[in-house]
């Protein structure tokens, strides 16, 4: 009898089992993704992954005209069509919330009259690269860092030389390409209780907070303190301001650690108390929230040499015995393509439509000398350059020699130069925002006055 | 931030009607992450409270308070378990499932089993004492009297799938750590709720929300329309389950 029950039972289990294959083999065959063309499917090429010579993907010069013309983005380049086709490939990048912002990736914005814009890094690398499906990522600096270490993903895309380092030392990356830079915002009530408005110095606008507070009942400072980037920035301005940040939290009772990330700690420091707080922020973050009137925190300090902000990728170093499954090829594609003069554009670029201004500056022009402003290359050189010696030194360069592997042309000088070029006319001045009275501009209205974006249907 | 609410409503019927394949995407991807998962777990989950519901043998209470225990999970710590299981080093790494929607149901099922074997093994011992005499006087086998057991409590088993079907749907902690949000991949509406609202567009997670409850809202009411029926046919007709279903 119990022998009967249970091949029943086990009978039901199979039926059940076979549904279950059944609706995921259904849904891998049609799950939506750009495919590229069957045909190179059941060719017996050697997949690219394994392909051991480097040149022909690692060099972009076939995709670029060599004359630099003045429009901005020239028509869409042809796609380059290696013999055979490689076949579909997925990249994974890891990344931080506030590169969400960069134009990294959008969906395709559909307007009243039928066009279809799509700007985002994403579908223009995909464009060119029709067999490579880009998966991004959203986490802080430090847990994007870890996904790239146990191999989850295939690059990284962060914004903190200092914990950068030890993930290149470590010999989990590789080929390290500075992208952009921007300003990180002190911000904080209208009203400024600890007078820190206009504050050219950080290490004095927080001794202010932290006098104020100390005599203060109100919660003043809004800490993430959640291992993103943005974190580490503040603790270390609280250092250099020769406060301990470990001794911060438990003292003070208005110093709040909200664990989170950048838009639940804007909306706490908004929101807390009868005035709000403290806190330090990207700019994408900020504005996203600031010009949709979610929040009324103003910017109180900004473009200071001590609130820089450098956005480096990383590609997951394939020698390493832990990592050697992780996509090399499609991730070197991805930096090159970050770094070309369309990447750097779009870069660029982002922000223009929405804010009115660009959140991110594209490195490269400045890096390579085409555009000359020591002091902000200075700046950049002695936050997010490495020396040989793997210290954080302006006298070092964006990626030493020991973690440079299969990079092509990636750090050639002349190579740069030809994409700075092509983009002199980025403006590359100190970014000074300026939002508070801006209102935002209507995204159809401004797409068709914009002739610097860039239309794929 | 105080008027967010009828421009959400707003622009949730807009998401709709607009026709964005983005939308539907992510609806479908959740209806089959949950379905997927609510599948798995019928898988071990039916056995095992068929046994805890008809069978006696020593600790089964044990194993009762277990699953009872299981139900309140944190799908958080489940969602880190199997993020760090399903991680390219973790154990099952050579799976290939972190970062897609049957890893995903997966960890589903798993969240969902105590639901379906405390209900539906509650029910069977419910249903146990009397019926199975009956069935018993009435010259049934023992396998008969089980499978009339069975029959007799599908409802409930069916209410069971419901529940669970709704906790998956909306479900975050397993769909962000083991589907990582990737957009056009793995965002499901519970994951885009949580990611436009870290990006400020509130509206929009407000939107997602009310898709969101609207499908499940829809679902709990079929549900109780069948019940409805089928007991009205019951109590007419004296018929059993399946002719109450539409099979007259």
């Amino acid at each position: 009898m119990k022998v009967t029950t249970i091949a029943a039972i086990a009978l039901i289990a199979i039926i059940l089992t076979g549904i279950g294959a059944y609706t995921a083999g259904y849904y891998t065959q049609n799950n939506g993704q750009p495919q590229p063309t069957p045909t190179s499917t059941p060719s017996p090429s050697p997949s690219p992954t394994l392909n051991p010579t480097p040149t022909p993907r690692a060099s972009p010069t076939p995709t670029r005209s060599p004359t630099p013309t003045p429009i901005p983005i020239a028509s869409p380049s042809p796609i380059p069509t290696p013999t055979p086709m490689p076949s579909p490939t997925t990249l994974r990048v890891a990344s931080t919330t506030s590169l969400k912002d960069t134009g990294l990736e959008d969906v395709p914005e559909i307007f009243a009259n039928g066009t279809v814009v799509r700007d985002d890094l994403k579908d223009a690398f995909q464009a060119k690269y029709p067999w490579i499906t880009v998966n991004f990522l959203y986490y802080g600096t430090g847990p994007a860092i870890q996904a790239a270490q146990r191999g989850d993903a295939d690059m990284i895309l962060v914004h903190s030389p200092t914990q950068e380092l030890p993930f290149l030392t470590g010999s989990f990356g590789v080929d390290r390409k500075i992208v952009a830079y921007n300003f990180f915002v002190i911000i904080g009530p209208a009203s400024d209780p600890a007078h820190i408005n206009g504050l050219t110095n950080v290490s004095q606008a927080l001794q202010n907070i932290y006098n104020y507070g100390q005599n203060s009942t109100n919660v003043l400072w809004f800490s993430r303190n959640d291992a993103s980037g943005t974190a580490t920035k503040e603790i270390s301005l609280w250092t250099a301001a020769g406060f301990n940040y470990t001794q911060l939290t438990p003292q003070t009772s208005w110093f709040k650690v909200t664990g989170s990330g950048m838009g639940p700690t804007l909306l706490a420091a908004n929101y807390y108390g009868s005035i709000g707080g403290y806190t330090i922020s990207d700019m994408g973050t900020y504005l996203a929230y600031y010009n949709k009137g979610d929040i009324q925190l103003k910017i109180q300090i900004q473009a200071q040499q001590s609130l820089l902000n450098v956005y480096s990728a990383i590609i997951d170093n394939p020698q390493n015995t832990a990592l050697t499954n992780t996509n090399f090829d499609a991730s070197l594609l991805f930096v090159n393509f970050l770094v070309s003069d369309e990447g750097e554009q779009l870069i660029g670029n982002y922000g223009k439509i929405a804010y009115g201004q660009s959140l991110f500056t594209p490195s490269v022009p400045l890096m390579s000398g085409t555009v000359s402003n020591d002091t902000l290359l200075g700046w950049i050189k002695g936050y997010a350059y490495i020396n040989s010696t793997n210290q954080i030194s302006a006298s070092g360069t964006e990626c030493p020699t020991a973690f440079r592997y299969n990079a092509g042309n990636l750090y050639s000088a002349s190579y740069d130069i030809v994409v700075a070029n092509f983009n002199a006319n980025i403006s590359i001045s100190t970014p000074n925002y300026n939002i508070a009275d801006k209102p935002k501009i209507a995204v159809a209205q401004a797409i068709t006055t914009s002739n610097s974006k860039v239309n794929r249907v | 931030m105080a008027d967010i609410i009828v421009p959400a409503l707003q622009q949730a019927l807009n998401l709709i009607t607009s026709g964005d394949p983005e939308v539907y995407a992510t609806v479908y991807r959740t209806v089959y992450v949950a379905g997927l998962g609510t599948l798995i777990a019928c898988l071990w989950s039916i056995p095992i409270a068929v046994l805890l519901g008809l069978y006696n043998f020593r600790g089964k209470w044990f194993i009762k308070g277990l699953f009872n225990a299981l139900l309140g999970i944190p799908t958080v710590a489940l969602g880190l378990l199997l993020f760090l299981l399903f991680s390219r080093q973790g154990e099952l790494g050579f799976l290939n499932l972190l970062f897609t929607l049957n890893g995903i149901a997966i960890g589903e099922a798993i969240l969902v089993t105590p639901i379906i074997v405390s209900f539906t093994a509650n029910s069977l011992g419910a249903a146990d004492t009397q019926l199975r005499d009956l069935a018993r006087t009435l010259g049934a086998s023992g396998f008969r009297t089980n499978l009339t057991l069975i029959r007799e409590t599908l409802w409930s088993i069916l209410l069971s799938l419901t529940a669970s079907f709704n906790r998956c749907f909306g479900e975050l902690g397993i769909a962000t750590l083991v589907g990582g949000s990737i957009l056009g991949e793995t965002r499901v509406l519970t994951t885009s709720i949580a990611i436009w609202t870290n990006f400020g567009d509130f509206s929009l997670a407000m939107a997602y929300g009310v898709i969101l409850m609207a499908i499940i809202v829809v679902l709990a009411l079929i549900v109780s329309l069948i019940e409805r029926l089928q007991k009205e046919d019951l109590g007419r007709r004296k018929l059993s389950f399946w002719s109450g279903l539409g099979g007259k």
